[in-house]
Formats: C-alpha cells, structure tokens, sequence
C-alpha cells in the first residue's frame, strides 16, 4: 500500500502517460504495470505484489498504476 | 482511457479508466480497493445486481474521490463505484459508466488528427443543466 506521505507529481505523472501511451504493451497483456519516470519499474500478475515491489524501491512520488488489459476491451 | 487520481482515506492511487458511455454506473476492480486502499470488500454491504462483460454479480457501493483534468484545468469528484462481491466476477478494467459522470460532464473523444484510438483525447466540459432533470424521469410520450 502506498504511504500517504509520498506525493503526486502531477507533471510527471502526464510526462508518463503520455509516454505509456506510446509503448507496445501487448507484453504486459493480463498485468499490472507500475510505471515511473518514463520506466516500467514493476510488472507482476496481482497489484499487491506491484504495490509491494514499488514500496521497496523508496520512490519520492506515487508512479502510475494501471492493468493491461487481455486483447481489445469491448464493453 | 482517461488519466485518473483515486483517493480514499487519504491514500492516493493513480491510475487510467474506461470512460464507457455504455454502462449505467461506474465499476472499480477489486484490487485497488481491496490491496491499494485496504477496503475488506466482504464486510461492504450488497447494494444491487448489475449485468456486465463479465455476467451477473452482486455488487457492494465504495464512494471515491476521483481527481482528472489537465495543468490549467483540474476537476474533483466524488464518484459512487460498484465493487463485485463476487472475486471471478471483477470486469477487465475499471469504469467510468453515465451516472454520476456524464450528467455533470459532457464527453467528447477526439481522433482529428490520429487513427489510433489510444491516442485520440477525451475533451471534458462541465455539463450546463437548462432543463430540470426531474421533468424527464419518465419516459416521453410519442405523438402519432
């Protein structure tokens, strides 16, 4: 779980997506991602072993977390 | 997808959502309430049925701040998600379905200048309501 001490950079967290959005992630399909200064800096099947990963790292900000989805999403 | 900060209890986690004009209500998946923001989904409350992707399932109600917007303009809401009960009901990705969200927001997704559809641009307006909503609860009568 992410301490509440750390804080968002909202510039970089923007820098970042913008960044992702670019990326192939068919490799990261069916995962969570932790992604941080323009990095993969986590990648693992269930959040809580991202979130745990991150924790050691000791980062200043909160990275940007998201799920890879499996395929095309069609709602 | 719409670039998106969940808070809840002061722990802030973000993240991107599906903005789907298809759904009525917004879903989040069960993990970020259950391991970012260390909710026990089995001590919420039932609150409905709802029929997705993923099929029928019961849902519980997590209410969360949800922060979006650009460096000039930041919006903050206070959105109602469902969560299923039910562990191998959770959808693919989170939701941001119509209600609360598109009756305070008008939503338009930009592809002028791409054919790639994760790089077109949500351009958000908070929506104007001229018309009382109440008035419209039912549905309107067709003249023949």
């Amino acid at each position: 779980m992410n301490s509440p001490k750390k804080s968002i950079d909202e510039k970089q967290l923007n820098s970042d997506y913008q960044w992702l959005v670019m990326q192939g992630l068919s490799k990261y399909s069916g995962q969570w991602i932790a992604v941080h200064d323009k990095e993969v800096i986590a990648r693992d099947n269930s959040l809580k072993a991202v979130l745990k990963k991150v924790t050691k790292l000791q980062l200043k900000t909160i990275p940007l977390y998201l799920r890879v989805p499996e395929g095309s999403v069609t709602t | 997808m719409l670039r998106i900060i969940l808070t809840y209890n002061s722990i802030d986690f973000p993240t991107w959502i599906l903005v789907d004009s298809g759904a009525d209500y917004s879903i989040i998946r069960r993990e970020i309430v259950e391991d970012a923001f260390g909710v026990d989904i089995s001590k919420l409350k039932k609150s409905g049925e709802t029929c997705g992707i993923t099929g029928k399932t019961s849902v519980g109600e997590i209410e969360i701040e949800m922060k979006f917007g650009t460096s000039r303009k930041k919006c903050v809401e206070k959105i109602p998600f469902n969560v299923s009960l039910e562990s191998s009901k959770d959808p693919p990705v989170s939701l941001l379905g119509r209600d609360p969200f598109f009756y305070r927001y008008r939503v338009d997704f930009r592809m002028g200048y791409t054919d790639d559809p994760s790089l077109g641009k949500f351009v958000l307006y908070p929506e104007e309501h001229k018309r009382n909503a109440k008035k419209y609860k039912k549905p309107l009568k067709i003249k023949k």
